[in-house]
């Protein structure tokens, strides 16, 4: 809600007056940005990595100029205060900022130590401390956490922590830097419902700065688009996402929602475009009223071509319990074909990261099997299992060892030639193998990995494992941090690796990311195997997904809520969804209610052919319409249960 | 090797007795006691996050050593007087690391206000107590009688060492 003072103005809590900014030896990040922010509004910026936004953040709260070297042209003002002439310290009472990595940003060992952290520094007594503790404790439903350390939170809990902790600071303004970037879906939707209730009730301006969109639209006034340090689009909500291909091809990752209701806008089956599951479920339905309802054969489930008869990997009653006492796994049995694409999905927790280290040796079961190519991992070594099975790390930074890529890419290789397990003269040319499927160019085989962006590092850290020939590849949460093309350009190359013969294992809480490319499902809850199977099958059993607290994709949800319209519940893309709808939409004349239902009886006739009951259907006159209106919804609701045809 | 054997006893001694008091404070415990103690904001902070950071770095240390290990190389079947040659390879990483994150706590610290601590300073300064001091990091009865036999041992072993020739090493 907008706020006025007593003249009647707007007030303006955030003033960029025309900021440029650079650092040393780069070219200017930002450029030109002019915005500005009223109080109590809630605007988000989006933007693809290294368009400037942390830069920009960070330009709120005064860190630059004071705490960064580069070069400032223009002004920022918050709550009046020039940040160029005010210190940190003073701007810490007008701005409150929180960081992308919750872990980085404790300094005390107890949560209710920590909130105090800010509030001590600003002086203030230790009975208004402890009033703003409770206050923010309370704020941030964190009650029961406050004598917990923050490494014994959970990953939504460490961010409410961190939200906390600026919040007791009582700042006019809120900034956050890419908050959800590094939770898992469950520590996302608390953070965004903490937001939520932060706009509602609190008095508060907040500046949100993200990738993660769906559940933003809901929330914010206002989005901004930073692109290449420019603020390219400032608008309203509705009117921002007005254009979802604009934005689309500027690397911002836009709801499915709302990409979708763009086609079906060209089409004229809707007349607005849709931000949130709710309105295009809304829309939709108006719509599909009119339509006869959709009807598709059952789909094939397609698997890849190079998919091999033969067993990469099999586990048997596989437990596996921490030196600590903690069980993470609790019986796994598992069989993985050479040549699968799987997604391993569910809660931190749950135990998938733990699965996917048995299989290249890195942690033995406690009990049951793990083998791998025949080869029982509890009998052999480390370096028998890491030629067998690469495993690629979260952070490539955990990674990377050597000076320069070409050490890089040969580190494996030495070792192997150090055990005599490779022959030297093998060695170069398994490199340049190694640089050509990791698409890892020439000239940067002398540049240090380190100062490579965090696309490149990650293919330089896949390249070193390629180098070892690997037959199963691991990948521990691909795109985390990756903005919409960075993650796509993983996937892809992730995908071409498949196709090649490699078998692909993918640790993610990226929906989309395993709707896209995996062909298989595996979702685990508390060190058990929830579900199992194709991604498709797996994504229409939402009620038992839910269980891991994982949600299917956006557009997925949307073809399930429409189900009683004949959609399929195993939509996974936009495109799949645009094409179940075109597969009846090419009929365009108005449906009157009688031919509705007579199109219903047709079908309704050809599913009960098989059980002789046609006759008896003929019989039915149009006096019987409420009766056929009733059954038509029957085949409906059979075809939405996935048994149609059966 | 009866000299040997004492050093060992007396570097077994410290490292047991470094890993108790590890185990039985905490970080803000000891900010709170340096704090009283009216230390440098700044230093005590460092000391604080030296804590704060033993996990951190032990949690990477791990996760490079299993990444290693996926590439080959098993410190473990290397012979012991080898091995320093291979920690170089960690050092690339952790440093990298701690670097990344120090950068990003210190952002997160002058967020809340580390740098404009006039007021708090001032409140050390006139000796009155903060929130830390006053409400949990009080001196109880048994933390007195504690530090009280503590330095009983103490002077014992001084009285010792100094007056009986207790506790000395017998070959000077």
């Amino acid at each position: 809600m907008d706020k006025c003072d007593r003249s009647g103005h707007m007030v303006e809590k955030v003033i960029v007056d025309n900021l440029w900014w650079k650092y040393p030896e780069t070219d200017w990040i930002l450029k030109n940005v002019n915005f500005t922010v009223r109080e109590g509004e809630f605007v988000v910026v989006v933007g693809p990595n290294d368009s400037g936004k942390t830069t920009l953040a960070r330009s709120l709260n005064s860190l630059i100029p004071h705490s960064m070297r580069g070069d400032m042209k223009g002004r920022v003002t918050v709550s009046g205060m020039d940040t160029s002439k005010h210190g940190i310290g003073d701007i810490s009472t007008k701005v409150g900022m929180v960081f992308d990595d919750p872990e980085s940003q404790f300094i005390l060992t107890k949560v209710e130590d920590e909130i105090a952290f800010g509030p001590m520094n600003l002086g203030l007594s230790p009975e208004e401390t402890e009033k703003r503790i409770m206050w923010a404790l309370e704020v941030t439903r964190l009650k029961d956490q406050i004598f917990k350390e923050p490494a014994d939170l959970s990953g939504g809990q460490k961010q409410r922590a961190a939200i906390a902790a600026t919040l007791a600071m009582r700042p006019e303004i809120l900034v956050l830097d890419e908050p959800t970037s590094m939770l898992d879906p469950i520590g996302k939707a608390e953070v965004m419902s903490l937001l939520r209730e932060l706009k509602e009730r609190q008095d508060i301006t907040i500046l949100v700065f993200e990738h993660h969109l769906e559940d933003l639209v809901e929330i914010a006034n206002r989005f901004m688009l930073l692109y290449k340090g420019e603020i390219i689009r400032d608008r309203k909500t509705l009117d921002f996402f007005s254009d979802p291909s604009f934005l689309d091809e500027r690397g911002v990752r836009v709801p499915e929602v709302c990409l979708l209701s763009e086609k079906l806008m060209a089409d004229k089956v809707v007349r607005t475009v849709d931000l949130t599951l709710n309105q295009a479920r809304d829309s939709l339905s108006r719509s599909l009223k009119e339509r006869p309802p959709i009807t598709l054969p059952k789909r094939e489930l397609e698997e890849p071509a190079n998919l091999g008869s033969e067993i990469a990997i099999v586990t048997e009653g596989l437990r596996y319990r921490y030196p600590d006492g903690t069980v993470a796994l609790r019986g796994v049995d598992l069989t993985i074909r050479r040549g699968e694409f799987i997604a391993l999905i569910g809660q931190n927790g749950s135990g998938k990261t733990t699965l996917s280290k048995t299989f290249n040796g890195l942690l033995r079961p406690t009990e049951g099997r793990v083998s791998v190519f025949g080869m029982d991992t509890k009998k052999v070594s480390t370096v028998d299992l890491a030629l067998k099975v690469g495993y690629t790390f979260q952070n490539p930074d955990h990674q990377l060892f050597r000076g320069s890529v070409k050490e890089e890419l040969e580190f494996g290789l030495d070792n192997l030639v150090r055990i005599g397990r490779l022959d030297p003269s093998e060695k170069d040319d398994r490199v340049r193998g190694a640089m050509k499927t990791a698409g890892i160019p020439e000239r940067l085989l002398g540049e240090h990995p380190f100062m490579l962006s965090k696309g490149l590092r990650q293919r330089v850290a896949i390249g070193s494992i390629l180098a070892m020939e690997p037959e199963v590849l691991i990948i521990d949460e691909p795109t985390t941090g990756q903005d919409m093309r960075q993650s796509i350009e993983v996937m892809s190359f992730l995908n071409d690796l498949n196709r090649l013969g490699h078998t692909i294992i993918v640790v993610t809480h990226e929906m989309w990311v395993v709707a896209k490319w995996a062909r298989r499902t595996v979702a685990m809850l508390n060190g058990k195997i929830l579900l199992d199977g194709p991604t498709r099958e797996v994504f229409s059993q939402s009620k038992v997904l839910a269980e891991t607290f994982v949600q299917p994709p956006q557009i997925t949800r949307l073809a399930q809520e429409l189900g009683n319209y004949g959609y399929p519940p195993d939509v996974m893309t936009v495109n799949e969804f645009y094409e179940v709808t075109n597969s009846e939409s090419k009929d365009t004349r108005p449906v009157s209610s009688f031919s509705r239902h007579r199109r219903s009886l047709t079908l309704l006739l050809e599913l009960l052919s098989s059980w002789r009951l046609e006759e008896e259907l003929r019989t039915m006159s149009n006096d019987a319409q409420p009766r056929a209106r009733m059954l038509a919804s029957y085949v409906r609701n059979v075809e939405y249960s996935g048994i149609s045809g059966d | 090797m009866a000299f040997a054997l004492e050093v060992y006893a007396r570097v077994f001694a410290l490292v047991c007795g470094m890993l108790f008091w590890l185990a039985i404070t905490t970080g803000t415990e000891l900010f709170a006691a340096l704090e009283k103690l009216r230390i440098g904001y700044n230093l005590r902070t460092s000391i604080v996050m030296m804590f704060r950071y033993f996990s951190i770095f032990d949690g990477d240390y791990q996760t490079i050593r299993e990444a290693e290990k996926s590439r080959a190389l098993d410190l473990s079947t290397i012979p012991v007087y080898k091995r320093p040659v291979h920690f170089a390879y960690y050092l690339v990483p952790l440093v990298m690391l701690v670097i990344k994150r120090a950068l990003e706590t210190g952002a997160a610290m002058e967020s809340r206000g580390f740098k404009g601590t006039r007021l708090y300073q001032g409140m050390i300064s006139k000796g009155q107590e903060t929130y830390l001091t006053k409400k949990y990091y009080r001196l109880r009865k048994v933390d007195a009688f504690a530090i009280f036999v503590m330095i009983a041992i103490l002077a014992t072993i001084a009285v010792g060492r100094f007056y009986f020739g207790f506790f000395t090493n017998p070959l000077y």
